[in-house]
């Protein structure tokens, strides 16, 4: 059994924040993954998988977000996501 | 394989092939395939009604068809609503963009009509609100 994360907090560093088009390209990824995955902020969590839920949370520049994974595949989802936030999504 | 619900979108001026182009910006531009958009221009034309009817006739392949109209009660509306007679149609009123980047992430081979229209009519309620400040959050100005 892995000790690798399947949750923890994670500064958005791109300049657009997690607009619409990094929306989509998060759950794109999230979809790629069996577990279950959750973004929350502020006291709001939303699924991973739904980009409508993910732009409700209005995550600008510098904002932090929550990321956690349950399931099967909770670790790689995790990382992937998380990976995907620290790189801006592409844009930097 | 199960038919599809169909689905045409009717907006005046050129929104409703906006929109559309605007949530393929979003989502890949293979995104709602086989999506119809009608532009009304200012209104009602008779051009335009027969628009409306070929577009609901095109998109009908047994499942029915969900209509997305921007203006509940205006003409382009009214096309629609004619439609129903010869087709097993809703009219969805309110068509924004929420709507559609929900409308892509459903499989319409899978969903009833009504189905379709309750979920696109709940995407559509809960994206219009107002929003909580978030003080910390440098604005951007950016969706």
């Amino acid at each position: 059994m892995s000790d690798a994360p399947t949750s923890g907090t994670i500064e958005i560093v791109n300049d657009l924040g997690l607009h619409a088009r990094a929306a989509a390209k998060l759950v794109g990824l999230a979809n790629k993954f069996e577990s279950d995955i959750f973004l929350a902020r502020e006291g709001r969590e939303v699924n991973a998988k739904s980009i409508l839920g993910v732009l409700m949370l209005a995550c600008g520049k510098g904002s932090t977000v929550d990321v956690r994974a349950e399931g099967p595949d909770a670790e790689e989802a995790y990382a992937a996501v998380a990976k995907l936030i620290q790189e801006g999504f592409g844009e930097l | 394989m199960s038919r599809r619900v169909g689905v045409v979108l009717i907006g005046h001026g050129n929104t409703a092939t906006d929109l559309l182009a605007a949530a393929r910006g979003i989502l890949g531009e293979d995104a709602l395939e086989g999506v119809e958009a009608l532009d009304a221009g200012v209104g009602r034309t008779p051009a335009f009604a027969a628009s409306v009817c070929e577009a609901i006739a095109a998109e009908d392949e047994g499942a029915g068809v969900l209509v997305l109209v921007d203006l509940v009660g205006a003409s382009p509306c009214a096309c629609a609503s004619s439609e129903a007679a010869e087709h097993a149609i809703r009219i969805v009123g309110g068509l924004n963009l929420a709507m559609l980047v929900k409308l892509a992430g459903i499989d319409r081979s899978a969903v009833t009509l009504e189905d379709l229209a309750a979920a696109l009519l709940d995407a559509g309620h809960r994206s219009v609100i107002e929003l909580e400040s978030h003080p910390t959050t440098e604005r951007t100005g950016v969706s």
